[in-house]
């Protein structure tokens, strides 16, 4: 007799497989979907354990370095020891934020589970260990992946503890930050889920989860350079009170018996920090289990006057139709945590970007000429966050919600409107792809190139003007209605053509503003001829609107392309 | 009026809808009957312009939905079988939107979507999102988004379902005031008991096929005791006693 079928009969082992499933359930995907979401994560899971593998290669390449010799080996070491902190912290963290939708029961489970036979009590604890598993699961597996990585570090003449007690500090310390990430992200869901009222819930867990996998993504290049703080580290720096990883690092050398008082301080934040994480999950939790009823159940109240105007009338601009489909975009965008985490993913990595390009310039200015570094890096940002940002919103707008729903649309669906309703789509692109990062970095350029700044972006909002017509050029689709079949093309083919759009427009686009910014003349030429391609590629797009129907299916493209003659 | 000539629907090989042919005269509520899979959903779908027939005609008031579908589309309200909506819209949002789509004035919207919530008691639940709402609740905004922009004709697809026993009066009350103002209501369902008592006439489908078409009072003097009994005396429905007492014994084995 198996473990699985001693058990199958108990009600705690059904539940907390139901809710185990549970987490690897989006509820936009299909059956099929979630259960190549699943192979997906099995998939994650071998591709930390390699990565760990080629981390430690690629680590004692480095060591055998003449680098890693003039390096002073305690801070060094300490500081890979934060990176191999902080890795499993980041796997952790994305890992849970994508099941932040569970991490709590539901007004559902209390409907459906509460119904039956089984007490509040085995509902939750169920839910604890579904958790539980899960989150072990990926502290497990990546902890694994970093174990060559601190078998390196950890051995060797310089060490001086035995590698088992050594071990046993990193693995405390390391283990307590991966279970702080997870109890401070169920802790921020509780506190949400306790204290928002709940008809701002939906809108205000979507925008906390999408504001931390930024946050998350942006703090990837920074993890990175975690093994650049050893000089931060032996000065003992207080910027390093930021950095959650440098924090368990202070509990790890404590533990390994080198308290000197700036661990000491850096191990006091880390227990705060464990302790308030699992203070406020547990209250949470416990305050749910004993009020879930008055929680979930509680009506939703009306917002204040001004929100309730800006639901859905939006801007006047363009008509009924170019207002309903811009709000319906808007409030899909605000509410949906598959489109906004689409959205905020993509364009967080356009930031990381940026931000990577920053630091590397203000490094690189050490060593060259600092203004020359600075002035290309500005200019050059916004065309990469701008292209980053375009693919970010398209990517959003192409994937479906409530499929079955667009029969509302496919039922008003009227050619006359179409250019407005589809002119409302590629308004949004150009607001949120293009408008916002030129605006965002506008602040940055000033301080950097004086009043030309107002030059550069305008550059870059033209080009990304041109940009959104070349990606909207075939778009006839309602956001969100369309059925999404992804992998059309061949992944490999797809992102070379990417990686080469995204050289040839930050390249050109860097050159020609900063051919603008030097000869004003040259720059108002640049700014007529991309000026002329975007109307030009305007109308071509309305021309093409006029004589084609909206498309309600994805479908895959055929070999031989429609000349759409019958269209002119 | 709306005329529906020889529709025909083939999925493939299978063929779903077989010259199926009606009409449907203003004032008229029509019940279209069947068992599953008869064709129902595909004559509305066909009828709403959802879906394109494979052969056959439909008009209303002249306006063929092939040469003119917007003048066409713009005469029809339709509520599907299933609540399908956006659900991470509130109730106000959604009829917003539909009225924007259906290209009623903003104030006009805005007026009549207060007023409907009101009469069909979803003002108290308008700031929830739809998520939230039971599925007698997702049909009520959904008979709202079919009403608001004044159709003349109203295409219902099992509208009772999940709805609660006021609900369920009113929109009867609703649809007989609707078709005395002169309106056309094609009302598919399952309900025997509402065709009796809403429809003039009754349509009952049956493999694709229309196997009968008469007005409901003559309906129950051939020999049938109720539309019931014309039904699954047309439909060729086999006996479900002896299903019911299997379905009995099996719940009662250990």
């Amino acid at each position: 007799m198996t473990l699985a079928s001693r058990f199958a009969d108990k009600a705690w082992y059904r539940l907390t497989a139901h809710f185990f499933v549970g987490l690897f359930d989006f509820g936009v995907l299909s059956e099929a979907g979630s259960d190549a979401f699943q192979r997906v994560l099995i998939g994650i899971i071998a591709t930390m354990l390699t990565f760990g593998l080629l981390f430690a290669r690629i680590l004692m390449s480095a060591a055998s370095g003449r680098h890693a010799a003039a390096l002073a080996p305690a801070p060094y070491r300490a500081a890979i020891e934060a990176l191999i902190i902080g890795v499993p912290m980041l796997i952790v963290a994305f890992t849970t934020l994508l099941v932040s939708h569970s991490l709590f029961p539901d007004e559902t489970d209390f409907r459906v589970l509460l119904a039956l036979p089984v007490s509040r009590r085995l509902v939750f604890l169920s839910k604890l260990a579904a958790l539980a598993l899960f989150a072990g699961i990926f502290i497990v597996s990546a902890h694994v992946a970093m174990l060559p990585v601190f078998a390196i570090i950890s051995g060797g003449r310089q060490a001086q503890e035995s590698f088992l007690v050594r071990f046993a500090a990193h693995m405390l310390a390391s283990l307590s930050a991966s279970t702080m990430i997870v109890l401070a992200l169920t802790a921020i869901n509780g506190a949400l889920l306790l204290t928002v009222p709940r008809v701002h819930l939906q809108a205000a867990s979507t925008a906390v989860r999408s504001t931390m996998l930024c946050a998350l993504v942006l703090s990837l290049p920074l993890a990175a350079r975690l093994p650049t703080v050893a000089p931060l580290l032996a000065a003992g720096s207080r910027s390093l009170y930021l950095v959650p990883p440098v924090w368990f690092l202070g509990v790890e050398e404590l533990l390994l018996g080198h308290g000197t008082p700036y661990f000491g301080r850096l191990a006091g934040i880390a227990a705060a920090a464990l302790v308030a994480s699992l203070v406020v999950a547990v209250g949470s939790y416990s305050y749910l289990y004993r009020r879930f009823d008055r929680v979930m159940m509680r009506p939703a109240d009306a917002p204040s006057g001004s929100r309730r105007r800006a639901a859905m009338v939006g801007g006047r601009m363009g008509g009924a139709q170019f207002s309903a489909i811009s709000a319906f975009t808007r409030l899909t965008l605000a509410r949906s945590a598959l489109h906004q985490g689409v959205f905020v993913a993509i364009a967080a990595c356009g930031a990381g970007l940026v931000m990577n390009s920053f630091i590397g310039a203000m490094n690189m200015g050490r060593v060259r000429s600092p203004e020359n570094e600075i002035v290309n890096t500005v200019v050059a940002a916004p065309f990469t966050l701008v292209f980053v940002m375009v693919l970010a919103v398209r990517a959003a707008l192409v994937l479906p919600i409530e499929l079955r729903a667009n029969w509302v649309f496919r039922l008003t669906e009227d050619p006359g409107a179409r250019a407005a309703q589809l002119g409302a789509v590629v308004h949004t692109v150009a607001r949120f792809g293009v408008l916002w990062p030129v605006v965002v970095l506008l602040p940055v350029q000033w301080a950097v190139l004086g009043p030309r700044a107002l030059i550069c972006a305008s550059i870059a909002y033209l080009a990304g003007l041109v940009l959104v017509e070349l990606h909207m050029a075939d778009w006839l689709r309602i956001p969100f209605t369309c059925s999404y079949m992804p992998g059309k093309r061949f992944v490999g083919n797809t992102m070379l053509i990417g990686l080469a759009a995204f050289v040839a427009f930050t390249f050109f686009g860097w050159a020609f503003a900063l051919l603008a910014i030097r000869n004003v003349t040259g720059g108002l030429v640049v700014m007529a001829i991309l000026g002329a391609v975007a109307m030009q590629r305007r109308r071509h797009r309305l021309w093409l609107w006029r004589g084609t129907a909206l498309v309600f299916e994805d479908v895959l493209p055929t070999e031989v392309e429609p000349l759409k003659l019958s269209a002119y | 009026m709306l005329e529906a000539r020889g529709l025909t629907k083939r999925y493939g090989g299978l063929l779903a809808l077989d010259k199926v042919s009606f009409q449907l005269n203003r004032g008229e509520i029509v019940g279209y009957l069947g068992p599953n899979g008869s064709g129902k959903s595909t004559t509305v779908n066909i009828v709403v312009g959802l879906l394109e027939p494979s052969s056959g005609t439909i008009a209303l008031d002249g306006h063929t939905l092939s040469d003119d579908p917007i003048a066409y589309k713009r005469k029809i309200g339709y509520v599907p079988e299933e609540p399908y909506l956006y659900t991470h819209l509130t109730a106000t949002e959604y009829l917003t939107l539909v009225g924007r789509l259906r290209g009623i004035p903003q104030a006009v919207a805005d007026d009549k979507i207060g007023r409907l919530l009101r009469l069909l008691q979803l003002h108290d639940s308008r700031y929830s999102t739809m998520a939230a709402y039971s599925k007698g609740m997702r049909q009520r905004v959904l008979l709202a988004a079919a009403l608001m922009h004044n159709p003349d004709l109203l295409v219902l697809d099992e509208p009772f379902s999940g709805l609660d026993v006021n609900a369920g009066l009113l929109f009867r009350a609703l649809l007989g005031l609707l078709a005395a103002d002169g309106r056309m209501i094609l009302f598919s369902t399952h309900r025997f008991d509402m065709v009796e008592k809403l429809c003039s006439r009754v349509v009952i489908l049956s493999s694709g096929r229309l196997v009968a078409e008469q007005a409901i009072v003559t309906s129950t003097d051939q020999g049938a005791s109720s539309l019931e009994d014309t039904f699954v005396r047309v439909t060729q429905q086999p006996d479900f006693t002896p299903v019911a007492r299997e379905i009995i014994d099996t719940i009662r084995a250990s």
